[in-house]
């Protein structure tokens, strides 16, 4: 029933501008697959393309294997989840959840019974008679939802469903999503520009700028070793260095502006000797040490669980044009908080506690 | 809110004013209409005499049946137009739209007999184009009474319901359409499921403006509809009549029309807000590109029907250029022709001819 999608050197134009250049991907059947980054990369316009919504001007996208470039939106049999819900105004509850069987021809005993346990499943079975207008967007969502699985699609496809729901629902909603998808089993395409969303909720992330996949990978690849500083810096914060390799000598080594220098046994072997790189350090991945690097706190923000610091360091050090250079001190293990003007020393760790032999640390060529 | 004593300040003397006019102009009227048509003419006592005699007599029933007739198909004529006109004109690029958008508001801005004026001289018993079709032998069928009546009214009032569909239809989020084709629904299908139930409310508000309308007008059944009796007319032939004609008689009729009107008023007020929702367009419909044969007859409607709507302003103008003696055209020169037709509106005698091309 669900099926793998294919998406083989897809191009889009609109005019002369180009959205996307030149994208393959490979979205395994049953897979929840998430297409993360900024707005106007062109992840929403890719969705569009896979629902039949948007044209294609190169390459193909294939539902198992098979090409559907050609057929219209309304018999490729996806299930679509719209930014704005798109439930029809002036039907119930019901009403909508039964339009897509209604189209089908499904029997009337058959289609009872599919749309009584869809709405079930999405627990909104008590507002199955109410008009839209009077529901909360949470069951609007869950509506549009069950709408759109109801019909048993091959794909289901998402553009942005919870950035209209405050904070606390989102993070109900999204669970109650995935139960769902995984339940049904169905391969499903998510857009989302919400990194903390995408990396809860999916199988596999892509993330994308200017209609380009940087990368692919598990949430937790894609978190722990982004492939560059775009990636870094868009999935949670990232501090962005300076830094020269050193692979003289036993362990190979980075090293920072200023003479700090950290030693990583766990280097991509296309590192040459004295290449210079950037290096990203997550915010939680300091830890304060003796023999660290020195740095400056300009103020910091108390967030609950932990503190973040925002930092200075020394000339040169840190790439320029970065939003702020953060240290998070988790306050469950913390001796003291430190005041706005100290100064501190902080070590990068070079080997994540939970990873075993792989780099905390991205590193990109400069 | 214990103290009940009326304040004076500026907004109570505004809303006094209003209140006061409202019922000068219109409850007084209304009242005044109703109430005379419950006097007898002639010793003006009290009487239900108006109303029995409008409902006994077939010839007065009939009247009241053919305004229902003739209003009935002109809306439903004015919805087989303008419905698909909005929809064409919001779901496709079409060549030249802001210069028919135009045509379309134009051919609504002039008074209903106008249409019917310019339609006499170009259909009539001896219009233009009758004429030259006698010419070749051919009879065309009579555009007096009910067709050419619902001729006239359909092409002056469809620009209505174009208006408010299309209102609403830019108000229709594109992602409801997208919603319906995702869930397998395509085509004409889409549009009578979705769009069309949700522009259903606009729609009928339109037609109640195309109702009333009709239903009121005295110019174009006194033009075209010769044998064809209709309310304003009965009305209009019973106050100014010359023979048995009565005040109180026709008071009666105006009244039952104006009930009528009202009822009508007041159902769609009830459907409209039994079937009322919210929508919110975050995405409106962008128009598309309508290609071959498909686009060719989209393009052939709306051409035609702009250029049939436009037809009774092209012939008002050119006839302005004409000089008519009493209610005749003549051959003249261009210049002397101005001078005539500015006579020839001068001389208050002349009824139609001349007047009604410079309204």
């Amino acid at each position: 029933m669900s099926v793998s999608i294919g998406i083989d050197n897809v191009a889009k134009k609109y005019g002369d501008m180009t959205i996307i250049p030149d994208l393959s991907a490979f979205i395994k059947n049953g897979e929840f697959f998430t297409l993360l980054g900024p707005s106007g990369c062109g992840k929403t316009t890719l969705l569009r393309m896979i629902a039949g919504f948007n044209s294609i001007e190169g390459g193909s996208i294939k539902f198992d294997g098979k090409v559907i470039n050609d057929i219209p939106a309304q018999k490729r049999n996806i299930g679509m989840v719209f930014q704005s819900y798109a439930i029809f105004p002036h039907l119930t509850v019901r009403q909508n959840v039964e339009y897509g069987l209604k189209i089908r021809k499904v029997p009337k005993e058959h289609m009872k019974e599919r749309v009584d346990e869809i709405l079930k499943a999405v627990k909104i079975d008590e507002y199955q008679d109410r008009l839209p207008e009077r529901l909360s967007s949470g069951q609007q969502q869950r509506v549009a939802l069950a709408r759109a699985i109801v019909i048993h699609p091959h794909v289901l496809l998402m553009d942005e469903p919870l950035s209209n729901l405050d904070a606390k629902l989102r993070i109900e909603m999204r669970s109650a999503i995935r139960d769902v998808q995984k339940q049904v089993g169905i391969t499903t395409v998510y857009v989302t520009h919400d990194q903390e969303e995408a990396l809860a909720i999916s199988d596999r992330v892509a993330v994308m700028k200017l209609g380009v996949i940087q990368q692919i990978g598990s949430p937790r690849d894609i978190y722990a070793r982004p492939c560059n500083a775009f990636v870094s810096t868009f999935i949670g914060h990232s501090n962005l260095f300076f830094g020269t390799i050193r692979k003289q000598g036993g362990v190979p080594s980075v090293v920072f502006e200023g003479g700090y220098h950290v030693e990583m046994p766990n280097l991509v072997d296309t590192v040459t000797e004295g290449q210079r790189v950037v290096v990203s350090v997550r915010p939680e991945e300091f830890s304060l040490n003796r023999e660290g690097m020195d740095c400056e706190i300009i103020s910091r923000t108390f967030l609950g669980k932990y503190t973040n610091y925002f930092l200075r360091f020394g000339e040169g050090m840190v790439l320029e044009d970065q939003p702020s250079i953060e240290y998070s001190q988790d306050l469950g293990h913390v001796d003291r908080i430190f005041a706005v003007g100290e100064k501190i020393r902080l070590r990068p760790n070079p080997v994540h506690p939970g990873h075993g032999t792989e780099s905390d640390k991205g590193c990109e060529e400069i | 809110m214990t103290n009940k004593k009326i304040r004076w300040d500026f907004w109570t003397i505004v809303t006094v004013v209003i209140i006061a006019l409202f019922a000068l102009f219109l409850l007084y009227p209304l009242i005044s209409l109703f109430l005379s048509g419950f006097k007898d003419t002639e010793t003006g006592v009290w009487t239900i005499d108006n109303y029995a005699r409008f409902f006994s007599k077939k010839y007065y029933k009939s009247a009241l049946l053919n305004s229902f007739k003739l209003t009935f198909s002109v809306t439903v004529a004015a919805i087989i137009l303008g419905v698909p006109l909005a929809y064409f004109m919001s779901f496709y690029k079409i060549k030249g739209k802001g210069a028919l958008e135009i045509l379309f508001i134009i051919s609504m801005m002039s008074p209903n007999f106008i249409g019917a004026y310019s339609w006499i001289l170009l259909l009539g018993r001896s219009g233009t184009v009758t004429q030259l079709l006698k010419g070749l032998g051919i009879h065309m069928p009579s555009i007096y009474g009910f067709g050419g009546m619902l001729l006239v009214f359909a092409l002056k009032l469809y620009p209505f319901i174009y208006m408010y569909v299309s209102g609403a239809l830019k108000k229709i989020d594109v992602a409801l359409s997208e919603a319906a084709e995702s869930l397998g629904c395509g085509g004409l299908k889409k549009v009578l499921t979705v769009i069309m139930p949700l522009v259903t409310p606009t729609l009928i508000a339109a037609a109640l403006m195309v109702f009333m309308n009709c239903m009121a007008d005295f110019g174009t059944p006194a033009l075209i509809g010769e044998g064809y009796r209709v309310m304003p007319t009965l009305v209009y032939s019973e106050f100014v009549g010359e023979t048995g004609g009565s005040a109180n008689f026709a008071a009666c009729m105006a009244t039952i029309m104006v009930v009528v009107t009202a009822t009508v008023f007041l159902l769609q007020k009830w459907y409209v807000n039994t079937k009322s929702f919210t929508m919110s367009s975050m995405r409106p419909i962008q128009p598309k590109e309508a290609y071959g044969i498909k686009g060719f007859f989209i393009h052939l409607f709306i051409y035609l029907l702009a250029a049939t709507s436009i037809i009774p302003q092209c012939m008002v103008v050119y006839t302005s250029f004409r000089a008519a003696k009493m209610q005749v055209f003549v051959d003249m020169s261009p210049v002397n022709d101005l001078i005539v037709a500015a006579e020839v509106v001068e001389d208050e005698s002349e009824p139609y001819g001349g007047i009604a091309e410079c309204l």
